[in-house]
C-alpha cells in the first residue's frame, strides 16, 4: 500500500514537472517571436499603405506620378515599409501617413531611387543592391525640395566619399558641384526625372542647380564635412 | 533516507524549478519594454536625447530597460531641432556584426528601412557634428 501511494505522487510529480518544462518551452519561443517582430507593434505593422489624391506636389516634380496599390507593390519592399509607416505617422494621428503620388527610376545595377509625395512633403528614397538591401531616405517638406533642398546623405558606401540622393523641381537639367566652396565648379552632374545621384568628397560643398539654358535657379550648401573621419 | 524517496524528491525540485522559470520568462517581456529614461514602448520605440552634449559620431542607440534591445527592426527614423547646419543620421547594426548604409538628412527626418535577411539588430540616431542639441528617433519592429 505504501508503495502504491509512493508511485503515484512520483507520476504526479513528474507530470508536473513536464507540464512546467512544456509551459518554459512554449513561453520562450512565444516571447522569441514577439522579440523578432511577431506583433508587437501591430497597429504600425497592419497599417497598409495609405492612398489619396495626388497634392501639389506633382505640379513641380514631373517624376511624380498619382499613386495606386498596384505601383506602390512593385516598389522594393523596403519602400513600401516607410510608405506604409512614414515618418509623420502615428496611431494616435490616423489621418497622417497618406501617400498621393510617387515615382522612381533604376540608378546603376540592382539600385533605384525615387521620390514619394506623402502628408504634403516629400520622401525621397534610396533602395537596392547599393545599400545591402535596404532602403535610406529622408523627408523635407515639399517647399525645401523645390528649393533643391531635399536629398538624402549616405556616408560610408566607399572610402572618403558621401552619396547624394536628391529630387529636384521641374526645369533643373545639370547640378554644378562646387567640392571646397573654393569658388570653382568640379564637375556636371545631370538630372534625369528630377532625381540625381553623385559620390562627393567629404569636404564643404556647394551645389547649384542649372537650368537647360545654364541659368542658376538655386544654390545650396552641404557640409559634407561633417562625415570626415 | 530511502533510495526509492530520491527520484520523487528529484522531480519535485524539478518541478519547482520549471514552474519558477515559467514565472520569469512570463514577466520577462513585459518587464523589458515597460520604461527607459530615454525610450517609450507605445507604438514602436519612441527614443529622445534632450540638451546632450556628446562627441561627433557618437552613436545613440536605442534602448530598453533590461538592455536587451536586439530587435526585428523594420524601419527607424531620425529627427532633430539642430536646423539645416547639422547632419542627422539612422543606422542599424545587423546581429552578424555588419552596419548597413546610414541615412543622413540635415532637414526633414532621416530614415532607413532594413531588410529582412539583416534581421534581427540594433538601432541608434547619431549627429555627424559635436555640440549640445536634441535629437529624437523613431523604431518599428
Amino acid at each position: 500500500m505504501k508503495k502504491s501511494i509512493t508511485n503515484k505522487k512520483l507520476t504526479v510529480a513528474l507530470c508536473a514537472g513536464a507540464a512546467a518544462l512544456l509551459i518554459v518551452a512554449l513561453t520562450a519561443v512565444a516571447s522569441g517571436a514577439a522579440g523578432l517582430g511577431g506583433g508587437s507593434v501591430p497597429v504600425e505593422k497592419s497599417r497598409p499603405i495609405s492612398i489619396a489624391a495626388p497634392g501639389a506636389g506633382t505640379a513641380t516634380f514631373g517624376v511624380l506620378r498619382p499613386a495606386t496599390a498596384v505601383g506602390a507593390q512593385q516598389l522594393p519592399v523596403t519602400v513600401q515599409t516607410v510608405l506604409a509607416n512614414p515618418p509623420a505617422s502615428n496611431a494616435a494621428d490616423a489621418s497622417r501617413g497618406t501617400v498621393t503620388a510617387f515615382g522612381s527610376r533604376s540608378a546603376g545595377l540592382g539600385s533605384e531611387i525615387g521620390v514619394a509625395e506623402v502628408d504634403g512633403g516629400l520622401c525621397i528614397f534610396a533602395a537596392g543592391a547599393d545599400y545591402q538591401g535596404a532602403a535610406v531616405g529622408s523627408c523635407p517638406s515639399l517647399a525645401e525640395s523645390a528649393a533643391g533642398k531635399g536629398y538624402v546623405a549616405v556616408p560610408g558606401l566607399s572610402p572618403n566619399s558621401v552619396r547624394i540622393v536628391g529630387v529636384v523641381p521641374n526645369g533643373i537639367a545639370n547640378l554644378a558641384v562646387d567640392s571646397g566652396e573654393n569658388g570653382t565648379v568640379d564637375r556636371t552632374v545631370s538630372v534625369t526625372s528630377n532625381l540625381y545621384q553623385v559620390d562627393l568628397a567629404e569636404v564643404p560643398t556647394t551645389i547649384a542647380g542649372l537650368t537647360r539654358s545654364g541659368e542658376q535657379a538655386f544654390r545650396i550648401q552641404l557640409p559634407l564635412d561633417q562625415f570626415a573621419g | 533516507m530511502e533510495a526509492h524517496l530520491l527520484p520523487r524528491r528529484l522531480a519535485a525540485v524539478l518541478a519547482a524549478a520549471a514552474l519558477l522559470l515559467s514565472i520569469i520568462t512570463l514577466l520577462g517581456p513585459a518587464r523589458a519594454e515597460a520604461s527607459n529614461g530615454s525610450c517609450t514602448f507605445s507604438e514602436g520605440w519612441t527614443c529622445d536625447w534632450t540638451g546632450n552634449s556628446w562627441p561627433k559620431d557618437t552613436k545613440l542607440w536605442f534602448e530598453s530597460a533590461d538592455g536587451n534591445n536586439e530587435r526585428n527592426w523594420l524601419a527607424v527614423y531620425g529627427s532633430d531641432d539642430a536646423g539645416g547646419s547639422v547632419y542627422k543620421c539612422s543606422g542599424f547594426k545587423s546581429y552578424d556584426g555588419g552596419e548597413i548604409p546610414q541615412g543622413c538628412s540635415n532637414t526633414g527626418p532621416s530614415y532607413i528601412s532594413i531588410p529582412s535577411n539583416r534581421r534581427p539588430g540594433w538601432v541608434y540616431v547619431v549627429h555627424h557634428a559635436s555640440g549640445p542639441r536634441t535629437i529624437h528617433g523613431r523604431g518599428l519592429h
